[in-house]
């Protein structure tokens, strides 16, 4: 039975869940390569679990940033997409934890 | 079997800010109050360098600036929408949530501290926020469970006071200080030691017609929910214990010499009013009437024997309320209108009349933060309707915590050194502007 009264709401495209779900803003290209571009925002959810090729907002002793989670047999990386940046090693030293998966990116052309 | 349990988020509004600012765990932070006068909430690193709750924040300066004390004005916005999503997780995971304030909630529980553990890394994982979770019989016990659980590292923040053997239960109450019960105030606790009760073990061992006589009823409840009596009604839900509760509070106490001074005179009487506020919250009521006086020492022949003559004034307020810095306001004004310049005073005191049962949901709102931005109308601000998850009061933080040990106004004029919202963090989850930004 169709529903004629449905409005598409970009809440409910974007967000599965809202209670866990926060916006970021980027700054830089470091994220090109995905499709991010500095100026865009990020839904980012705490409570999506994260794999080795996730976008994630990651804080590495105490700084944000934002980077694919890659686990390689060399070790955990948070990888650029661009190539003017260079892989960082998650060390034991680190204090490294993932913040949120990022699960879109809003980009404006105003 | 289904106890009661109680989700208290650690530091909340610390918490709220350390979010967005990771660097800062492991750190003193401190959020100061709506005027930047008095401190609302400690990290547990602040905690450690002995500031008090509730403590005007110049006072402390010198800490601050030597242990590099990161300061926050409050940013109620971001709080409460952190306490939305705190409440909304709990909602998703048990069944029964009765939100009691901005950083508490009870809820029905069936599994036991491995599921509150589970339940606790979830919150977290989801929010950022760290909580504990206490388990008890009753409300009275679940919050003692809570206060364990932070109390104490080794419990991973949560603690089940409800299935430990009766030998453990009373190892962890003979630990536990009278004055953290639930619902006994600073007067009572006060009454208690001076009857050599000292904790809840104490407590629970003095027999029930003492506690009746001396107490009322609602100490007698109190007892009996300290015990580990279960209460549960009919409908699986849990209603709040009926409460005796007194139908005016009064403080008041002579200086002991005469005082001249306005900060003096408004310093011992805000400390009435906070006292009254506790009070208020600590049997779920709220007040309608406010009144303060002053004795004034004059010669005999004016006031015939006594040498002094009582003035007072009296206020109904606009909406019923238990929160101290509400009362604090409207105590300020009504002092400002009877303070003389030139006179002596003998005695200040402050009383409250009208009393009326608090919902467990007190929303007590600021015209320029929340009721504003949420345009919800000021007049209706009890939500008795416990399904339905409102609009939250983030202040009910400061009903919870600040009461206990203040002990000093927050004078509104003193506002030298720190000035007024000057460190209120980003909006980072109400403003588009605001956003937190990384690269």
């Amino acid at each position: 039975m169709e529903n004629y009264e449905i409005k598409l709401d970009l809440n409910e495209y974007f967000i599965k869940h809202p209670a866990a779900t926060f916006f970021v803003k980027v700054v830089g290209n470091s994220m090109e390569g995905e499709g991010i571009k500095g100026g865009d925002m990020l839904i980012v959810d705490r409570s999506k679990r994260p794999k080795s090729g996730s976008i994630v907002v990651a804080v590495v002793d105490g700084e944000f940033t934002v980077k694919k989670l890659t686990q390689t047999r060399q070790g955990l990386f948070l990888t650029p997409a661009n190539p003017k940046f260079k892989p960082v090693k998650i060390t034991k030293s680190m204090e490294f934890e993932v913040w949120g998966v990022v699960t879109g990116a809003i980009h404006s052309y105003l | 079997m289904k106890f009661i349990a109680l989700l208290d988020c650690n530091n909340f509004f610390v918490s709220c800010e350390r979010v967005f600012r990771p660097e800062l765990r492991g750190k003193p932070v401190v959020v100061l109050s709506s005027n930047d006068g008095c401190i609302v909430s400690r990290s547990n690193e602040a905690k450690a360098l002995g500031i008090p709750m509730g403590a005007p924040v110049f006072k402390w300066r010198e800490e601050v600036e030597k242990y590099n004390v990161k300061l926050f004005s409050s940013n109620f916005s971001l709080y409460s929408d952190m306490s939305k999503r705190v409440m909304s997780i709990l909602k998703e995971c048990v069944k029964h949530v009765e939100i009691y304030s901005v950083d508490e909630a009870f809820f029905l529980i069936d599994g036991g501290a491995n599921f509150a553990a589970d339940l606790k890394n979830h919150v977290e994982r989801c929010t950022g926020i760290p909580v504990s979770i206490g388990i008890g019989e009753n409300k009275t016990r679940a919050k003692m469970a809570t206060e364990i659980a932070k109390k104490n590292l080794e419990h991973d923040g949560a603690f089940d006071l409800a299935s430990k053997n009766p030998d453990e239960q009373i190892e962890m109450l003979k630990k536990f200080p009278i004055e953290d019960i639930w619902g006994i105030g600073r007067s009572l606790s006060r009454f208690l030691k001076d009857n050599f009760i000292y904790t809840a073990k104490e407590f629970t061992e003095v027999p029930d017609t003492w506690v009746k006589s001396h107490m009322g009823l609602h100490g007698l409840l109190k007892l009996r929910e300290c015990r580990g009596e279960i209460f549960e009604n009919a409908y699986g839900r849990f209603e709040a214990t009926g409460e005796h509760v007194k139908k005016s509070i009064i403080s008041s106490r002579s200086f002991g010499k005469k005082l001249y001074d306005f900060e003096e005179i408004w310093n011992a009487l805000s400390y009435h009013v906070c006292r009254i506020g506790e009070d208020l919250r600590s049997q779920n009521s709220v007040t309608n009437v406010l009144s303060i006086y002053l004795y004034k020492v004059v010669t005999r022949d004016e006031a015939g024997s006594t040498g002094r003559v009582q003035v007072s004034r009296t206020m109904e307020l606009p909406r019923p309320t238990s929160y101290t810095p509400e009362l604090l306001k409207y105590a300020y004004e009504l002092f400002i209108d009877i303070y003389e310049k030139d006179a002596a005073y003998k005695k200040a005191g402050a009383a409250v009349g009208e009393l009326s049962q608090a919902d467990t949901k007190q929303l007590d709102l600021f015209e320029d933060t929340l009721c504003a931005k949420i345009g919800k109308p000021s007049e209706n601000h009890y939500l008795n309707d416990g399904k339905k998850q409102n609009l939250m009061n983030t202040l009910d933080a400061l009903h919870q915590k600040w009461g206990d040990r203040f002990d000093i106004s927050c004078f509104p004029r003193l506002r030298t050194w720190v000035s007024r919202k000057e460190n209120r963090s980003p909006l980072y989850t109400t403003s588009w502007d605001e956003l937190l930004t990384i690269s």
